[in-house]
């Protein structure tokens, strides 16, 4: 009895197998909170340090950082061996900056900011126009590439208003067992 | 009198000086800053290209304070960059580059488009050649996995030619400058030669250098990291130094 009780153990491991799919990777996108009352205001405070820089823009001996999704680090290239950090100008959802004499466009969230910079110490707020980028305004992700679906993490509205969008991955790796 | 004569000089060239200053600014472009090659807002004459996943908007600017929205037009899918050449813009999209050309209105028309492996791709140009790097990875396109640096001759805009490829690590920003080229890859900078389009040389990978975008202003190199503002003086290409580095994690 023991030996058969044995057998079919055996037997059942040989069938039995317990396997991942390993390497099970997918694209999604994390979304970035800010809080909602203050993700449309420019706020210009003293210089802060330098995180997820991501691009930069030059003119008039002035170096600009923007800070992903957050601001714009400006900064005094007149010694370059002596950069000199003089203002943040905080800005949700900042990418992107472009000037035209002194006149400086930055997109804040969903609108276009028109700033003065002729002083690059005391930047001012000019104008605001709404709506540049409408496809945002619902707060989900536009869909890349030629596909048909965007996997993005689910938004969680306690956490502010949705400002941006992080590229990741996630391991969705799933285990199971089979006879 | 003669102090008050003087003061008439003095006026007469302050007036003269005003009045290019206001030239300048209503006319040229020059008057425009420089971006790296990731950008998405580019400023041609008295127009403002902004470029997102799959539309551009263009504002009319010649009055740079009060922009006016002139146009929205559906771009491709997967635009990544934009980069303005003379009186061209081109999108550098996770399929290829897109070409465009500007007319006097502002508008842009599209003459052709130059497909590649999906992946991420700035581009920049000079002259007739337009540069371009391809990269794998996550935030790109799953499975390929091409990196490299591809020259593209431009001179028909209507029909781009790829001249030669460079096998890189994982490039990401570029930037030019006459016969030397500059890529951020993932160990650092990298200098080529491209005198020879048919055959680019390196010259230089300086590594530990924290670099995704580059500006290349004169002889002087702006490069942008993760978390780091490095500068180069190459003036001595042979020898091209570090200036300053800041750091301020």
């Amino acid at each position: 009895m023991k030996r058969l009780t044995f057998a079919l153990l055996f037997c059942w491991c040989l069938f039995m197998q317990v396997r991942c799919d390993r390497f099970y990777y997918e694209e999604w996108l994390t979304p970035v909170y800010a809080d909602s009352v203050a993700i449309h205001q420019m706020v210009v405070e003293s210089p802060r340090p330098l995180k997820n820089t991501a691009k930069i823009y030059y003119k008039d001996s002035t170096i600009y950082i923007i800070e992903k999704d957050s601001g714009i680090h400006v900064i005094d290239n007149r010694i370059p061996a002596n950069p000199l950090p003089i203002r943040f100008i905080k800005l949700a959802g900042c990418a992107d900056v472009a000037m035209q004499g002194n006149i400086m466009y930055a997109d804040n969230f969903t609108d276009l900011v028109v700033m003065n910079l002729a002083n690059p110490n005391q930047p001012t707020l000019v104008r605001r126009i709404k709506g540049m980028y409408p496809a945002m305004a619902d707060g989900k992700p536009a869909i890349r590439y030629q596909s048909n679906y965007q996997y993005y993490q689910c938004i969680d509205s306690t956490k502010g208003k949705v400002v941006g969008w992080n590229t990741g991955i996630r391991d969705t790796t799933k285990c199971y067992k089979s006879f | 009198m003669r102090n008050y004569l003087y003061f008439i000089l003095l006026g007469s060239l302050l007036s003269i000086c005003w009045a290019c200053a206001k030239d300048a600014g209503v006319t040229t472009t020059s008057n425009t800053g420089k971006g790296g090659s990731l950008a998405r807002f580019a400023i041609v004459g008295n127009y403002f290209y902004v470029v997102s996943d799959y539309s551009m908007k263009i504002y009319n600017i010649s009055i740079p304070d009060n922009p006016q929205f002139i146009a929205n037009e559906y771009v491709g899918w997967g635009i990544e960059t934009m980069f303005a050449h003379g009186k061209n813009l081109f999108l550098g999209s996770s399929n290829g580059v897109y070409l465009y050309e500007i007319q006097p209105n502002g508008t842009i028309v599209r003459k052709s488009y130059y497909r590649h492996f999906q992946s991420c791709d700035p581009v920049v140009a000079e002259g007739q050649y337009a540069y371009s790097t391809i990269r794998s990875g996550w935030d790109c396109r799953i499975r390929d996995t091409i990196n490299e640096l591809q020259i593209l001759n431009v001179s028909d805009i209507d029909a781009p030619q790829l001249v030669s490829k460079f096998k890189m690590d994982f490039p990401i920003g570029l930037g030019v400058d006459g016969d030397h080229l500059f890529v951020c890859d993932k160990e650092g900078l990298r200098i080529l030669n491209v005198a020879d389009k048919r055959n680019p040389t390196q010259i230089h990978y300086i590594k530990n250098i924290d670099a995704v975008d580059v500006i290349v202003l004169d002889k002087h190199l702006l490069i942008i990291g993760a978390s780091k503002l490095t500068q180069l003086d190459y003036r001595d290409m042979a020898h091209p130094k570090i200036i300053s580095t800041l750091n301020l994690k």
